[in-house]
């Protein structure tokens, strides 16, 4: 993925998040969480469900907005901020998601179009690139994910495992500087897992900045440069690849035994 | 015991022909009306700005309690008498009919609209995507989608509906077979023709409507089959995919000498 980007572009983390909260009413799903991210990081986030980790992965985007806290991508903040620091100039949503490509537990393909329309759509309705070249950007991007040959096939044509990877090549078509994955294999049959994997390790490798949800946990000691232990909304437990090995955590120990046998 | 005598039909066919001519004009004009204003009412009814809510949900409340034939009433003299204005009794149903159709497909929409998941409205903000443009690119088609068949049956209920404007003097096919009986005293004749026309209609609007729900389904197909694709769209994406193919041999060949300028496969 071509991105330009100059030196102290390079030198500043490319996403943080400080002091995250997310109430719904009463309920606190998020307690101030911070988690900064360097560029060509490959992030995992793991926890029992109803941790806040799919919380947190949509508060980076604003899908899910932060009752306070603040996201900061590029060097650009977004989101309420903080209470009590003085407030910046903030940016719009719409220009922090242009930069933030995000992968869905369900895929969220638009069924009304081909699997070249879902990818090329919003190159044509968004960034206004003509049909053509939108087209062909779109082809190369399924191409990339071995769906060369599926252009004119609608998603209920796919199977899941393939319907994954549209989604996969409609994110990154839009060249963003992050990718977020919100558990992007747990609604596929065990067989179609590996074919996404796949398509996400290769991704990794050209470098590509990644912060993944998963229950994956081979896959997380794979490619997990940090990985992140959520429970309660709050981050329990970071760090290396060590963190699978030896937790530091009673609590991350407790949860990887009872889900890796 | 008489006998049936169809031939009072078959005499008097250009009567019935000019009452269904007059129903058609009826139930069209008022059709469109009501499915496009209808649209815009849901869309008030959904509304962030809540007196525009209010005012929709009003008016779908109060005019879907009112009896057509009541409504109809209202509008031919009621609302010639409040605002001094007159209008032919045409008129006054097509306004009547648009209005209360316009209030049940308004729900229609609404609920269709409701249907589309809401990780649709995600991923089309996860593409940056802006309301309206979400909104028209991916979830009215969809919505559509959804609305096709209980669409086809409010048609239905509008174009039988349209009989009630024979009260205000519309001749339309109910008052025409009226009319005809009058003249003829065979009721169960012209009554049964009368109901044969209607029958013929709401054929063609279900049968119409059955088309578009197939032609316009997202559904997989069971024949394998792609419904929803022009012609020229389809070869261009198959063109796209060859072109892919020759791309991809000549990158392989390339890929000793020359970093390739398109994205490494994935």
């Amino acid at each position: 993925m071509p991105h330009t980007a100059s030196d102290t572009d390079e030198a500043r983390p490319l996403v943080q998040l400080r002091g995250i909260v997310k109430s719904f009413g009463h309920h606190t799903v998020l307690t101030d969480v911070d988690l900064t991210v360097n560029r060509g990081e490959h992030v995992v986030i793991f926890g029992p469900s109803g941790s806040g980790k799919s919380t947190l992965l949509r508060s980076i985007n604003l899908l899910e907005y932060p009752t306070s806290g603040s996201v900061c991508v590029d060097g650009i903040e977004y989101g309420p901020g903080i209470a009590g620091e003085t407030p910046t100039a903030r940016g719009k949503a719409r220009d922090l998601r242009e930069r933030v490509g995000m992968v869905f537990q369900q895929f969220n393909l638009f069924p009304h179009l081909t699997a070249l329309d879902n990818v090329s759509i919003a190159l044509r309705r968004v960034k206004g690139i003509s049909r053509a070249k939108a087209d062909e950007l779109a082809a190369q991007q399924l191409d990339r994910v071995g769906l060369g040959a599926k252009l004119a096939s609608y998603p209920s044509m796919l199977s899941g495992g393939q319907q994954q990877r549209v989604a996969i090549a409609r994110a990154l078509v839009m060249d963003p500087s992050v990718m977020l994955f919100d558990e992007p294999t747990s609604a596929l049959d065990p067989e179609m897992v590996g074919e996404v994997l796949a398509v996400m390790r290769e991704l990794a490798a050209t470098g590509m900045t990644m912060i993944v949800v998963t229950h994956e946990m081979g896959f997380a000691r794979e490619i997990g440069d940090q990985n992140v232990f959520m429970d309660a909304g709050c981050i329990v437990e970071q760090g290396g690849r060590e963190i699978f090995e030896r937790p530091a955590e009673e609590r991350t120990r407790t949860f990887l035994e009872a889900i890796i046998p | 015991m008489t006998e049936f005598k169809w031939s009072v039909v078959f005499d008097n066919a250009d009567v019935f022909l000019q009452g269904l001519v007059l129903t058609l004009q009826l139930s069209a004009v008022s059709a469109v009306i009501a499915t496009v204003l209808g649209l815009v009412v849901a869309l008030g009814r959904m509304s962030p700005f809540k007196p525009l809510a209010w005012l929709s949900l009003g008016f779908i409340n109060v005019v879907r309690a009112i009896p057509p034939f009541v409504l109809i009433i209202y509008v031919y003299y009621g609302i010639s008498m409040a605002l001094g204005i007159n209008f032919s009794a045409f008129t006054a149903g097509v306004i009547a009919l648009s209005l209360q159709y316009t209030a049940w497909i308004a729900e229609v929409y609404r609920s269709g609209i409701e249907a589309v998941p809401v990780g649709q409205h995600e991923a089309a903000s996860s593409l940056a995507f802006g309301k309206l443009g979400a909104f028209v690119t991916i979830i009215l088609p969809q919505a559509l989608r959804i609305v096709i068949p209980p669409l086809g049956n409010n048609l239905v209920g509008l174009v039988k509906d349209s009989s009630l404007v024979s009260f205000i003097g519309v001749v339309e096919l109910v008052r025409n077979s009226q009319l005809l009986v009058s003249q003829t005293f065979r009721p169960f004749e012209i009554y049964t023709a009368t109901v044969v026309l209607y029958l013929a209609i709401t054929v063609v609007i279900s049968l119409v409507f059955t088309w578009l729900e197939k032609r316009y389904s997202t559904k997989r197909p069971t024949n394998g089959k792609q419904p929803r694709l022009s012609r020229a769209r389809l070869r261009r994406l198959l063109d796209l995919e060859q072109r892919l193919v020759a791309t991809r041999d000549e990158n392989r060949l390339a890929s000793n000498s020359t970093t390739s300028l398109t994205a490494p496969p994935l």
